[in-house]
């Protein structure tokens, strides 16, 4: 109920300024933002806006009949409805996945979420959200989960390791709005795999140091040396896959160690150690996230983890922890 | 319950007529006014309160009294703190998944709050509320360390390599704390080794304890000595002063200096086995949880027979080096969840949290006689003419039979026995009582070394075979004897497992094993 009214007072504070063409006729910095960049102006883009702005309507009683919708596409409604939350603290970013609405352009909201297998025990995720461009998500594989944006059409594709064979993988839109699908990984249980998912401060990185590697090895496998999917296809080694983006609003980052355990021509140990940069940015601070771990035996490990970073005094250095991820035991196939 | 709180107030009531209550940090007030005891507040754990009063330190009953003063605990939001302190490799790498997998088990959820590697709590969090309900808080220390703090009733459990010292258990009992060394102050957690390692390459196949033993106090430095190439042996050893160097100097140098290098000192063991690994002139001396890349030497004697450190063999003692990973609390009594998470550790479930961890666990498990193959051909190979009759008998005895995964091993011409031995009669009383062997036969069967006269070791034998069976009975208290048959064989030196040559050998050959129909 509050939500609702909360709504109708947002509403009504734009209905205000689109009726004095305010927003479009002024220089000033909030309508400036509403509008963004005019060579951006994209028509397949312009949905986003347009939806929330009909969803605003529906929460108003009265609306005058002869109101023109303004075009306020931009390709930016991420700004959009972030400058929206800002005016109004009690701002619910609206619903925007109503498959029977279409866009001013009569193309379809409705999201469309596929996720296939692909090399490496990955999935191949694919969105396609015409009315959600630029906009913030949030990618969910099971406790694996990251933040990340659309493009300006609305579409976005990532590839998540599978933690597990019949892997259920969701996406959450700004408002709250969820779609999900599934895909199935039979080569999941090929593979260990080490996960550090994090509220996104800046310097956290998992490294894996492969059958007694030191740093800068050929042998060390991190952000910085990522390798891909395929090296463990070939079952040369692990791979690092790193997921979410560090400039969206309130990131969700993950980074994934990956390792072929099933196929290895030797007996030996991947050490894991989280890294953690300490500068005057993350110092004294607190990182949540949590930690997954999936073992030979397919079984994960999940837990919460809250890590307290180094007072400021010692700003500047590391916080080098070996035991959140436990080193992983191969034994040669 | 009543009687016993109203004589105990009765007694403090006439302690107090004479006494003037100093005031302190606290004060409990009986719920009608009339006894009051004020003190530094030791502890409460959401049932009693433990007040260091005059008298000496009380614990108090929390539903007869009301708390007033600066350090009274909020009782809504009391959190059960159960403080574990204790070595890094107990601490870091098995007490994780333990107390995840007993916060899984009691439905809760684990949250992690890390400061660093040695220093992290683990908040259990009720899944529906989301309230916090207990914190178990981790930190490494040395054994010594930790034996100081249990004494000083700043810990609540010490995670230890080595078991508690004479001097620690009289600092305990004079702090009150009870008998550090008592079987129900102390247990094994889990099994460990330790194990010689050289890299895959290294030639060399096997090394006498013996001369494992010049290796660490640098009598033998060459690989020629042990059948390789000429050239140095390049020793890896743990840190000085860490407790696995400590136990490596006790079981392999008679408590003599370890001779080695500060470059060839390592902490943490994983630095060392990733050295070795790729060093073929190295030998590095580590655990069988931290082995890494390298390979394990197994031990070799002069008889022939080889003993490696695998699972099952560490499990029954059968390998020479194990190392038990021993947990220690006080007499005091713990919260609930401190008390719940101890009954855990012998549990099924937390079995599996520790082989999962790199340990050895202590589920009992049943081998049939059939894969008994090696030890009985080592036997028939290494009987003198009057031992196959005995052979014979022991194979229609046991037919049938499986062997338990745990043995008892004894001190030289004795019935007493080792710490970890001490600690599997706990295992084996502990699932007598619960009725996994009701309806069943165990047969405890004696064993001695070849020291003395054939007649002798077979009552010696025998008579450890009884003391391990009488030890049961009293540890069994709560067990219904009738369900379960406890017989008791004795076969001297029949059935060596390692040459009498050597302390070592003869320690493996003294033993009582458990056999089950």
């Amino acid at each position: 109920m509050i939500d609702r009214r909360r709504l109708a007072t947002a509403g009504l504070t734009l209905a205000v300024a689109f009726g004095t063409g305010y927003l479009m006729q002024n220089g000033g910095s909030v309508a400036a933002r509403l509008a963004g960049p005019a060579e951006k102006a994209n028509p397949s883009v312009s949905a986003p806006a347009e939806e929330a702005v009909d969803e605003v309507k529906a929460a108003l009683p009265e609306l005058p009949a002869d109101i023109a919708v303004p075009d306020l596409g931009t390709g930016r409604s991420i700004i959009h409805t972030r400058r929206l939350a800002a005016l109004d603290s009690g701002f619910q970013a609206p619903v925007l996945s109503d498959a029977s609405t279409p866009t001013p352009f009569e193309i379809a909201c409705k999201p469309v979420l596929t996720a296939n297998p692909a090399p490496g025990a990955m999935i191949d995720v694919q969105l396609t959200t015409p009315c959600n461009g630029n906009s913030r998500i949030t990618v969910q594989h099971g406790p694996l989960s990251f933040a990340d944006v659309t493009d300006s059409d609305g579409n976005y594709s990532v590839s998540v390791p599978a933690l597990q064979k019949e892997a259920k993988v969701d996406v959450t839109f700004e408002g709250g709005d969820r779609i999900s699908t599934k895909a199935l990984v039979l080569t999941v249980d090929g593979y260990n795999r080490s996960v550090l998912v994090w509220d996104g401060q800046p310097g956290l990185h998992v490294r894996a140091f492969e059958f007694g590697a030191d740093y800068g090895d050929a042998g060390e496998v991190w952000a910085g040396a990522p390798r891909s999917p395929e090296h463990g296809v070939q079952a040369l080694g692990g791979f690092l896959t790193q997921l979410g983006n560090p400039d969206v609003l309130n990131p969700e980052l993950a980074e994934v160690y990956s390792f072929p355990a099933d196929r290895m021509t030797k007996d030996g140990v991947v050490r894991m150690i989280v890294e953690a940069a300490v500068t005057d940015q993350t110092c004294g601070k607190v990182v949540v996230g949590n930690t997954i771990e999936v073992g030979a035996d397919g079984q994960m490990r999940e837990v919460a983890l809250e890590l307290a970073m180094p007072d400021c005094d010692t700003a500047g250095g590391f916080l080098v922890l070996k035991n959140l991820l436990q080193d992983m035991k191969i034994a040669r196939n | 319950m009543l009687a016993c709180r109203t004589a105990f107030w009765a007694v403090l009531l006439f302690l107090l007529q004479s006494v003037t209550v100093v005031a302190q940090d606290v004060t409990l007030t009986s719920r009608d006014g009339s006894v009051t005891i004020s003190g530094a507040l030791v502890g409460y754990d959401g049932e009693f309160y433990r007040v260091d009063s005059t008298y000496g330190v009380l614990t108090v009953d929390g539903s007869g009294v009301v708390c007033s003063g600066p350090a009274c605990p909020d009782l809504t939001a009391y959190i059960a703190e159960i403080r574990i302190f204790g070595e890094a490799q107990i601490t870091q790498r098995l007490m994780p998944v333990l107390i995840e997998t007993f916060a899984e088990r009691q439905g809760y959820s684990a949250l992690r709050r890390v400061t660093d590697d040695g220093n992290f709590t683990y908040a259990l969090i009720e899944t529906a509320s989301g309230r916090e309900s207990s914190r178990f808080i981790v930190r490494t220390k040395s054994s010594d360390e930790a034996f100081a703090d249990l004494v000083a009733e700043e810990a609540d459990m010490a995670l230890s390599l080595r078991e508690v010292a004479t001097n620690e258990v009289m600092a305990g009992l004079e702090a009150g704390i009870g008998r550090l060394d008592a079987h129900n102050q102390s247990r094994v957690l889990a099994l460990d080794a330790i194990v010689p390692v050289v890299a895959p390459e290294n030639p060399v196949r096997g090394v006498s304890l013996a001369d494992l033993s010049k290796i660490v106090t640098a009598e033998l430095t060459n690989w020629q000595d042990l059948g390789g190439v000429e050239a140095p042996i390049f020793l890896q050893m743990p840190a000085p002063g860490s407790a696995l160097a400590t136990v490596v100097a006790q079981r392999l140098a008679g408590n003599a200096v370890l001779a080695v290098q500060e470059s060839q000192r390592h902490d943490p063991l994983a630095d060392l086995v990733d050295i070795v690994a790729k060093d073929p002139f190295s030998l590095g001396i580590t655990t069988l949880s931290e082995l890494g890349g390298t390979r394990p030497l197994p031990l070799v004697d002069n008889c022939g027979y080889i003993s490696t450190a695998i699972a099952d063999a560490v499990k029954a003692e059968d390998y020479p080096l194990t190392t038990p990973l021993f947990l220690y609390v006080p007499q005091r009594r713990l919260p609930a969840v401190g008390r719940d998470f101890l009954r855990f550790t012998r549990s099924p479930a937390a079995q599996f949290a520790i082989r999962r961890a790199g340990f050895v666990d202590q589920a009992l498990t049943e081998t049939p006689i059939k894969n008994q193959g090696n030890r009985l051909s080592n036997a028939i190979r290494a009987a003198g003419p009057g031992d196959l009759g005995v052979l014979q008998d022991m194979m229609t005895a046991l037919d049938g039979f499986n062997r338990l995964s745990i043995s008892f091993r004894f001190d030289g011409g004795s019935a007493v026995y080792d710490g970890q031995s001490r600690s599997n009669v706990g295992l084996l009383a502990q699932a007598i009582e619960a009725g996994l062997y009701d309806g069943r036969t165990l047969i405890f069967v004696g064993f001695s070394d070849g020291e003395g006269a054939a007649d002798a070791n077979r009552k010696l034998s025998m008579m450890r075979a009884n003391a391990v069976r009488d030890d049961l009975i009293k540890q069994a208290a709560t067990a219904d004897l009738s369900r379960t048959r406890l017989d008791v064989l004795g076969y001297g030196a029949s059935m060596p497992m390692a040459c009498d040559d050597t302390d070592w050998g003869r320690g493996i050959n003294r033993r009582v094993e458990v056999w089950v129909r």
